[in-house]
């Protein structure tokens, strides 16, 4: 066969070979991940709260930039209030602040005074527990929710990292001591895990549950330490040594399915095995990161703040980025409540639901 | 060891840091406008806060930026009350503190700094005029703050310190001395109004204070240094009266309780500054 009669053979094994790889090869798309609004609230100074006082309902507390409240999770606002400086929010209950602030009173989810704390000191809400920053960053105490004091204590350094859930608040120091207190004020675990050259704690998670504390510390090298709970004690359970050389807080987070923690490195976001060690990158912003997690649905919504605008990342356990989005403003939050995702940047709220398009 | 040899190794190791270690003044105004163990919030502070003409805090030794709060939170929303701050390490397993400085102004770069290093601004102002920064020294070693005067360069200080006013108190009522002349018989708590007024610094607390009864020592305690093994902060770990209920709600200092019985009796109240400048007060008492 002649050169130029193979040419209409070839021409038609091609065009077979195209429509072969068109009805063979291609695989459905895979659905989108998206967020859809559900609703949205924009804040203003004098804006008026939706609800009256006296109804009892779940409610979700905030802070941004310049208001601190709360709403409902079908987006009413049940109060608001511009805030000067800080607000310390839990849902239920807000306690604005100033950073010379002399006494304290914490309002409810209406508005309307709840109690107030006269010791001197500066409010933080975890895991529903209210403690209170002492002067000078050497003490710390804890208040129930009516505002009676339950416990304080003394620490020997200033705090230079602090965690608590349900059962355990673990401060940090400049000197690199861990200090794990218990709920009742006692002492559960004071240690310092060392092997830097420079001893300091830059950031703590505990998960008191599964009986751990996760820690980055020390300078030269920094590292990552896990202390695990064994036998009644806390040990040194794994560490290993970072690329990193902050000198400043470093967030860190243990994952609710205890399998991972989270935190910044050098250059995006490590996602560590707890069980072999291993790490995984990120490349999407860490600094200030928190999270909020939809076990449910196996998502891990991660906001991190920058110094002009945060970055909201949606996850897919472990460590399958589904989305990212920016949101406007340094005071933004993200939570995962029931079926939703409750944020708020800039001057508004909205929740979204999580679904594919 | 025993708390009393404890705490006599900590003075002891203190003073000898301070023999080998000196620290340059963190701002350009070589004067505390509050003192170690001064009342501040409630309870004594573990450092002293420092005016500035420039508004500007520098490193007080050369060494290793540790940890830089450019910020007024921690990670994960913990409020800092120290507001922004910076810690330096030094050798000898000192590490100085700097706390009150403005939110944006801190070295963000540095890792390793030098004597006179600019740290950053303090935030203004704080009822005081430019603001003041707060300054502390803690020894890692013996796990306690010591006095920052101990290693900064004398502070030109001629102003003696003041005894305001000498109580015995119980639950009834309070009697102060100089004024009552005689006091039944039965337990009295001593409470001592004293300061170390400086230029534009009039509620510094002194640097010692000692209390007389009877020619016999019932109360002594200099402001050296600051730990708390055991969860509660005391600046004389030997003496249980010097942790957080030392200072009243009056910011009056509790010298402890004496049982008068009838009779004459002596008390004297003798306070100094770090400078060396002291005064004393002796009150005579009828006890009936």
């Amino acid at each position: 066969m002649t050169e130029e009669a193979r040419k209409p053979l070839a021409v038609v094994a091609l065009a077979l070979a195209v429509l072969a790889y068109y009805f063979i090869a291609p695989r459905r798309l895979e659905p989108e991940f998206v967020l859809k609004p559900a609703w949205t609230v924009r804040l203003e100074t004098d804006a008026e709260a939706d609800a009256a006082p006296g109804a009892s309902e779940t409610t979700l507390g905030f802070e941004l930039e310049g208001f601190h409240g709360q709403a409902s999770p079908d987006g009413r606002l049940l109060s608001v209030s511009s805030k000067d400086f800080r607000a310390a929010v839990r849902d239920g209950f807000s306690i604005p602040y100033a950073s010379d602030t002399e006494g304290l009173v914490a309002f409810d989810a209406y508005g309307a005074p709840a109690f107030d704390i006269a010791a001197p000191g500066l409010p933080w809400f975890s895991s529903g527990r209210l403690f209170l920053a002492g002067p000078e960053m050497g003490s710390v105490s804890e208040y129930s929710e009516s505002g009676v004091l339950l416990w304080t204590l003394d620490l020997p350094a200033p705090i230079s990292a602090f965690a608590a859930d349900e059962a355990l608040a673990v401060a940090g120091l400049v000197d690199g001591t861990i200090v794990a207190i218990e709920r009742d004020g006692s002492i559960a675990l004071r240690t310092a895990p060392g092997g830097s050259r420079i001893e300091i704690i830059l950031g703590l998670a505990v998960d008191s549950g599964r009986g751990r504390i996760a820690a980055i510390c020390g300078i030269d090298r920094q590292r990552f330490v896990l202390l695990s709970r064994t036998g009644g004690a806390y040990r040194v359970s794994s560490h290993s040594y970072l690329d990193s050389d902050f000198r400043r807080p470093v967030s860190i987070r243990l994952a609710e399915d205890g399998q991972h923690a989270w935190y910044e490195g050098s250059d995006g976001m490590i996602v560590r095995s707890l069980d072999d060690g291993s790490e995984r990158k990120l490349d999407f912003p860490s600094r200030d990161f928190t999270i909020s997690e939809d076990p449910a649905r196996g998502l891990t919504y991660l906001l991190a703040r920058g110094e002009k605008e945060a970055t909201l990342v949606v996850v897919a356990a472990p460590d399958r980025v589904l989305a990212r989005y920016a949101l406007p403003g340094a005071e933004a939050f993200a939570r995962a409540y029931g079926d939703l995702v409750f944020t708020g940047s800039g001057d508004s709220l909205a929740a979204f639901a999580a679904g594919e398009d | 060891m025993t708390t009393k040899r404890r705490a006599a190794l900590l003075a002891a190791s203190i003073l000898a840091a301070a023999a080998i270690f000196a620290l340059e003044w963190p701002t350009d105004a070589p004067r505390a406008l509050t003192t170690f163990g001064t009342r501040s919030d409630g309870r004594f502070s573990t450092g002293v806060e420092l005016g500035s003409t420039d508004g500007l805090v520098r490193t007080a030794a050369a060494g290793d930026l540790a940890f830089v709060l450019d910020g007024d939170r921690l990670a994960g929303g913990f409020p800092s009350t120290l507001g922004a701050f910076a810690v330096v390490a030094h050798s000898r397993d000192l590490t100085t503190v700097y706390g009150g400085l403005e939110p944006g102004t801190l070295s963000s770069y540095l890792a390793t700094v030098h004597e006179r290093d600019i740290l950053g601004r303090i935030r203004a102002p704080s009822g005081v005029p430019g603001g003041a920064a707060w300054f502390g020294v803690f020894d890692r070693a013996k796990d306690a703050w010591v006095n920052p005067l101990i290693l900064l360069a004398p502070e030109k200080d001629a102003q003696i310190p003041q005894i305001r006013a000498v109580f015995l108190s119980n639950q009834e009522r309070s009697f102060r001395l100089g004024e009552a002349r005689s006091v039944r018989q039965g337990r009295y708590e001593v409470l001592l109004d004293a300061v170390d007024p400086a230029e534009a610094a009039p509620e510094r607390a002194p640097y010692s204070l000692r209390l007389l009864v009877d020619g016999i020592e019932r109360f002594a305690c200099r402001f050296d240094s600051a730990a708390a093994p055991d969860g509660v902060l005391r600046f004389n770990l030997k003496d249980s009266r010097t942790g957080p209920a030392f200072y009243d709600e009056r910011g009056f200092m509790r010298l402890g309780t004496l049982d008068l019985a009838r009779g004459a009796a002596f008390l004297s109240v003798s306070v100094a500054d770090f400078a060396g400048n002291a005064s004393e007060l002796t009150y005579q008492l009828a006890v009936e």
